[in-house]
């Protein structure tokens, strides 16, 4: 096939399959393999706990910074008593978990929110320069979260509730420097002793779908070394580490809806077939709903700018901006009426006409997450 | 800066900058009051001559009051010129020894550090006269209830005056009520039956009835809003044999500036209660929670200070604790605007200074909850108290009173 020739298919998408696509950072998307080594044998939990925290910003704007943990269980497939119990690091008692005003940070889902907050996640790139023989390492911080609220009663301190808020990098992306992905897929394509590697591998392939469609082809050719190095995949023998991939690419492929077929061919000087050949199902590529995107973008500039005008003494705190907006009980009546402008706006934009229908449902679903009634126990 | 100006004049701001003025009081032989010295003032003393040191927020120097004589008052320099007898060669030797001694390291004071507070905002003017009478016509006030007795106790003597106006060949006879700050008289209340009005702008000037400054134990400070309701107050509730009235009234609604003046006066007679005794409506209502919450305790190390901005259907309550611990304490003023704005629609928003802003509707119900907020957490508690009148304000219970009472009217005469 050639893809060239064949044009992207439109699927319409409804406004739930488009808050279902989890806006991941472009920064930790280029730099999986960080997050790998930064976060070793916690880095599963840690890459979920940002997928969870993403998903929360698109879906749940008026509230995302509370959840309990059997909120992170329900969605992300955890078991509750697996996250609660102490870390492992602490069992020995030589390590001392992080401390502050009493509280330890010593179950593993504690610890791990606790790193994502105390430390910057570094991203790593080398980056070729002017001089052929020249490189240079780029290495950026990225601030995930920058305030957590652990709150529990004392006498059931294993219910616990956590607010929290989002690096200003961190949520700026989200908005305007993202790579999209399915939270379904995400969640099914692997859980196994391996579900780390193959969802890293996933969230590669997914990331890389807009280029594919920004490019009108269907037809993406990795690099071998570097999807082993995004999988953590590190047998010796390149034979072992093919088999591997292979393997993961096709739990992939069979578990999601990235419909691709897998081919490894020898390039022009190779002796053996190490490149690979991702062919993608054209019914599967299609573009993000415009007028939703922009309907996003809008609500989140303008929720912004109804902050700073309402609050001048608050400009540029970027953590009261959260609290503001994810307080359902206050200013209700201006941020309804920012989200039906914003949905006006988009609606009269010349996108796609046949995405109004779905562009209604997201207002619909805006507005009743607006009016959500608080949670008396968070 | 130079010593000298080009001229060949002594540049005064040379010496404002670079001397303390507590420093230098001390070095001419006044001992600081540590009992009445606070956060906001510096009360130093030589032989029954009193000063109080302020660090002024607008000039950045510091300056000082004499309780005792509204005429000194200044900078560093206007302190050494009264003390000089009006000998600048003098004074600038004396504070040039002082900088050189300084300077030598053999000056060995404890430093007084000062939170810079505003200057008086009205200032006295010598040349206006407002025409201050002896009272010889009481009959206005009797007739609101005040008796001649209360009119001439010690508290209020020197504070109500008459001043006599001719119309259409007729004499009126006004009764008139000064007002100062730490500067002297600025303006003055003029009242008759059907006349309210305040002479020049009053600024940060308060009403304020008389009391020693030396003898200041078991001092109860009286807020109200006019002088006649402090007036009705000493009569209805009389003070028992030990204790001291200080009767400050604001003169209708609490200034921008009022605060200071009161907090001026708080500091100087450190009394062991305020009774905030304003009127019994919305505005005394908001003025009791507003003096509530700027008004603080001179020697509390944890003052928790409140300031009310109303932006039309907004309210913002600004909590705010003073004191170096003050960054850790936003957690405690977070749990303070959830414990008593339980069911308000509210954005609690937490400064960096350690501050926290209570954003909510501006309905009554919830200045009601900022009074018992108040109540309950200001330290030390119960050193500020809300005693509202029965009926709209102090002097209407008075008058209601003497027409209940009819022994009680013979008390006018």
């Amino acid at each position: 096939m050639n893809p060239k020739s064949e044009p992207v298919t439109l699927v319409p998408d409804n406004a739930r399959a488009w808050l279902d696509r989890v806006r991941l950072d472009r920064n930790i998307f280029y730099n999986l393999p960080d997050i790998q080594r930064n976060f070793k044998e916690d880095a599963t939990l840690a890459r979920d706990i940002i997928i969870f925290l993403a998903h929360s910003y698109k879906t749940d704007l008026f509230g995302y910074t509370n959840f309990s943990i059997s909120d992170f269980c329900k969605l992300m497939g955890y078991k509750a008593p697996n996250l609660q119990k102490a870390h492992p690091i602490f069992e020995s008692g030589l390590i001392k978990p992080p401390t502050l005003q009493g509280h330890e940070f010593k179950s593993v889902f504690e610890y791990t929110m606790y790193r994502l907050a105390a430390n910057n996640i570094p991203l790593s790139r080398i980056e070729k320069t002017q001089i052929p023989s020249m490189k240079e390492l780029n290495v950026s911080f990225v601030q995930i979260i920058s305030d957590i609220r652990v709150s529990y009663h004392e006498d059931r301190p294993q219910k616990r509730f956590y607010s929290f808020k989002l690096g200003r990098g961190f949520v700026e992306n989200l908005i305007g420097f993202y790579v999209t992905l399915s939270l379904k897929d995400y969640l099914r394509v692997a859980s196994n002793k391996n579900s780390g590697r193959i969802k890293n591998l996933y969230i590669y392939l997914a990331g890389m779908l807009n280029v594919l469609i920004y490019n009108n082809t269907n037809i993406l050719t990795p690099n071998f070394d570097l999807l082993c190095e995004i999988a953590g995949i590190e047998d010796s023998l390149p034979k072992h580490r093919k088999a591997t991939l292979h393997k993961y690419l096709k739990i992939i492929a069979e578990n999601s809806d990235l419909k691709f077929q897998i081919e490894f061919y020898a390039e022009k000087g190779q002796k053996q077939a190490y490149s690979i050949r991702l062919i993608f199902d054209p019914l599967h590529l299609h573009p993000e709903g415009n007028k939703k995107n922009l309907f996003f973008k809008l609500l989140n500039e303008r929720l912004r700018q109804a902050f700073d005008d309402r609050f001048p003494q608050y400009v540029d705190n970027f953590e009261l901006l959260q609290q503001w907006l994810t307080n359902r009980e206050f200013d209700k009546e201006l941020k309804d009426r920012i989200i039906r402008d914003v949905y006006k706006a988009s609606f009269m934009s010349e996108h796609n006409k046949g995405e109004d229908v779905s562009l209604q449902e997201l207002l619909d679903i805006y507005l009743t997450n607006l009016n959500k009634e608080k949670n008396s126990e968070t | 800066m130079e010593k000298r100006a080009p001229e060949g004049k002594h540049n005064w701001e040379y010496y404002k900058a670079r001397i303390d003025l507590i420093e230098f009081a001390q070095w001419r032989g006044y001992a600081v009051n540590p009992k009445k010295t606070s956060r906001n003032y510096a009360v130093l003393k030589k032989e029954g001559d009193v000063i109080i040191v302020f660090q002024n927020r607008t000039t950045g120097y510091q300056g000082y009051f004499n309780p005792h004589d509204v005429k000194d008052t200044g900078t560093v320099l206007d302190f050494e010129f009264k003390r000089s007898k009006g000998d600048w060669r003098s004074v600038f030797s004396l504070l040039d020894g002082f900088l050189n001694e300084s300077e030598a390291g053999r000056i060995k004071i404890n430093k007084i550090r000062l939170r810079p507070i505003p200057a008086p905002e009205a200032a006295f003017d010598e040349a206006y006269d407002f025409g201050f009478q002896e009272p010889f016509d009481l009959s206005y006030l009797n007739r609101r209830g005040i008796s001649t007795a209360t009119l001439s106790e010690e508290y209020f003597k020197g504070q109500v005056f008459n001043r006599p106006f001719i119309h259409n060949g007729i004499t009126y006879i006004n009764t008139l009520f000064p007002l100062r700050n730490q500067t002297g008289v600025v303006a003055a209340i003029l009242r008759n039956v059907q006349y309210n009005k305040i002479e020049r702008a009053r600024g940060d000037a308060c009403w304020v009835s008389n009391l020693n400054t030396d003898n200041t134990n078991d001092v109860t400070m009286v807020i109200t809003e006019s002088p006649i309701d402090a007036l009705s107050y000493h009569q209805l509730f009389p003070a028992d044999s030990l204790e001291k009235r200080l009767y400050v009234a604001t003169a209708g609604n609490l200034s921008e500036s009022q605060p200071h003046y009161i907090q001026y006066l708080t500091e100087v007679y450190q009394p062991r209660k305020i009774v905030l005794a304003n009127d019994n409506d919305k505005a005394g209502f908001f003025q009791n929670i507003k003096m509530m919450g700027l008004l603080s305790h001179p020697q509390c190390a944890d003052n928790l200070r409140v300031i009310i901005q109303l932006q039309g259907e907004n309210a913002v309550f600004s909590l705010y604790y003073e004191g170096e611990e003050s960054q850790r304490k936003v957690h405690v003023l977070e749990a303070m605007a959830e414990k008593y704005f339980k069911t308000a629609r509210k954005f609690v928003a937490s400064r960096k200074d350690g501050g926290v802003d209570v954003h909510l509707p501006n309905v009554p119900a919830h200045f009601e909850e900022l009074e018992a907020l108040l109540l309950n957490e200001k330290q030390p508690r119960d050193w500020l108290k809300i005693h509202r009148p029965q009926a709209k304000d102090f002097n209407e219970d008075l008058i209601q009173r003497t027409a209940r009472d009819p022994n009680y009217r013979d008390m006018t005469l």
